[in-house]
């Protein structure tokens, strides 16, 4: 499980030189965090809508 | 049979924030020998919603968006707590914060409960105009599920206080001519000319500066000449090193995302705000300081030690280390359990983040006492009510403590579980 995924520095801008701490996991509050201008984890939003998206090309690509 | 044992055996998905806030709950649960009725009441949470919205994008296309609102306990009064939008958030992040806020108001001595939101997106894929139909289009699929007397969202990550002015606009306009400005107080964390508070934006950092003075004043300690570390120049680490220094304490090291610096003789707060400005926030290469090792940080000789940015960061590792005699817990969490108990063996003393850090939720409670009275309230006013609260509520942390012999942290938890186990024993439950 990539412990990112529940971790506040996932979106923020120091999250590749940040001197606070070296351990990323589980970080939920930080007063230092301030969002990424351009996130380089490439993670797409979660919404419905692509969820459904993404459904239907694995649907896709299994009829093919 | 043993496929059966095998399904039960099934491993529990990892809760990460939920797990450590109940563990919490759980143990002072068992100081206050909590009523088991009670109990039961609070380890649940009242309310939980999930909102799928639809909002139409720049671009024409309709997205469909996951939000989120947890109401923990409303015995005290209605539900208090942000609104974060980050991609990582969900139902049991969300629960965890709600039911931290319960035991945060609580304490405070607020007629408040414990809440928090939000919705699942990064802002940064997003334009403006998104995030703010976005944001209204929330606030109504939230409709009368906040209110001004029900349940009061504030700003959190990534939401700040034109997020706020949204939130209010969208609920305000959904009552009738009459009402709109009775229900300005819907949410805390306006900008100042909606409604928002004076010096908002220094309450935290002030109710950590006020905490440690009322430390030392207990203890008998002049602030004059002492030595401190602060771990985050932020609107917390900031104002709490700024009231420290007006107090005649000195800076002698500091840290944050950018680097760590530090200098025996001290660090102007003042200055090396302005040097940070001028180098696009960042203060690394503060003329008058040495680069430090950022694991050397927690070492560094001082007198107080003020851990402002984020949690864990006092272990057992670098505990042994710590020479301040006060730690002042400015962030949520920063020091872990094993710590706690290596820095008391050792003589520090730590106040606990649920009390060190509640300057922010008291300044919220002010912005919506003043909305809800129709006043408007001066800087130097607001600083003097919060200084008399802090100062309340240090009184009755110490006083809990010396009376029931206990750290400073488990009689903060003591005071917030009986406030409301009080309040559910005096109207009892309904039927």
């Amino acid at each position: 499980m990539n412990t990112m995924d529940r971790s506040l520095c996932r979106t923020c801008r120091h999250v590749e030189s940040c001197s606070l701490t070296s351990n990323k996991s589980f970080i939920w509050s930080c007063s230092e965090y301030e969002l990424a201008e351009d996130t380089k984890t490439n993670i797409k939003p979660q919404t419905l809508t692509q969820e459904f998206l993404a459904a239907t090309e694995e649907r896709a690509v299994e009829l093919i | 049979m043993t496929l059966t044992k095998e399904l039960k055996q099934k491993p529990q998905p990892k809760q990460g924030m939920l797990e450590n806030v109940m563990k919490q709950f759980n143990a002072a649960a068992e100081l206050v020998d909590l009523n088991p009725n009670i109990k039961k009441i609070l380890e649940v949470t009242n309310n939980e919603l999930i909102i799928h919205f639809p909002v139409r994008m720049d671009n024409g296309d309709v997205e469909v968006f996951k939000g989120y609102r947890v109401q923990h306990n409303n015995a005290l009064g209605p539900y208090k707590g942000g609104l974060r939008y980050h991609p990582t958030i969900d139902i049991d992040s969300v629960k965890a914060l709600a039911m931290w806020m319960t035991w945060k108001t609580s304490l405070a001595g607020l007629p408040y409960g414990g809440a928090k939101g939000g919705i699942q997106i990064d802002p940064k894929k997003y334009s403006n105009a998104e995030l703010e139909r976005i944001t209204r289009r929330f606030t109504y699929a939230l409709g009368e599920n906040i209110g001004p007397e029900h349940d009061i969202p504030a700003p959190d990550v990534n939401t700040n206080a034109q997020t706020m002015a949204w939130i209010a606009d969208t609920y305000m306009s959904t009552k009738g001519p009459s009402e709109r400005s009775k229900n300005q107080h819907v949410v805390t964390g306006k900008p100042i000319g909606s409604g928002g508070l004076e010096g908002r934006d220094r309450a935290t950092g002030f109710g950590v500066f006020l905490t440690i003075k009322n430390w030392a004043e207990h203890k008998k300690i002049d602030l004059k000449g002492k030595t401190f570390i602060v771990q985050g120049f932020g609107n917390v680490g900031y104002w709490a090193a700024h009231f420290l220094e007006l107090e005649g304490a000195k800076m002698v090291g500091v840290q944050d995302a950018f680097g760590t610096i530090s200098n025996p003789e001290g660090i102007s707060v003042e200055d090396l705000m302005d040097f940070s400005k001028s180098n696009n926030g960042n203060f690394v290469g503060y003329p008058k300081s040495t680069s430090v090792a950022k694991e050397d940080f927690f070492a560094l000789d001082c007198d107080i030690c003020i851990p402002a940015a984020l949690g864990n960061q006092i272990t057992e590792e670098n505990a042994p280390q710590i020479k301040a005699f006060l730690v002042a817990e400015g962030a949520n969490g920063p020091t872990t359990v094993e710590a706690e108990q290596i820095l008391l063996s050792r003589g520090i003393e730590v106040i606990p983040d649920i009390l060190c850090n509640s300057g922010g939720v008291i300044g919220s409670y002010f912005e919506w006492l003043q909305n809800r009275n129709g006043e408007l309230w001066e800087l130097d006013e607001i600083l003097a009510k919060l200084t008399k609260k802090m100062a309340e509520v240090f009184k009755r942390v110490l006083k809990t403590s010396q009376e029931k012999n206990l750290d400073m942290r488990s009689a903060a938890y003591v005071i917030a579980i009986e406030r409301i186990e009080k309040a559910y024993i005096q109207r009892g439950i309904f039927p």
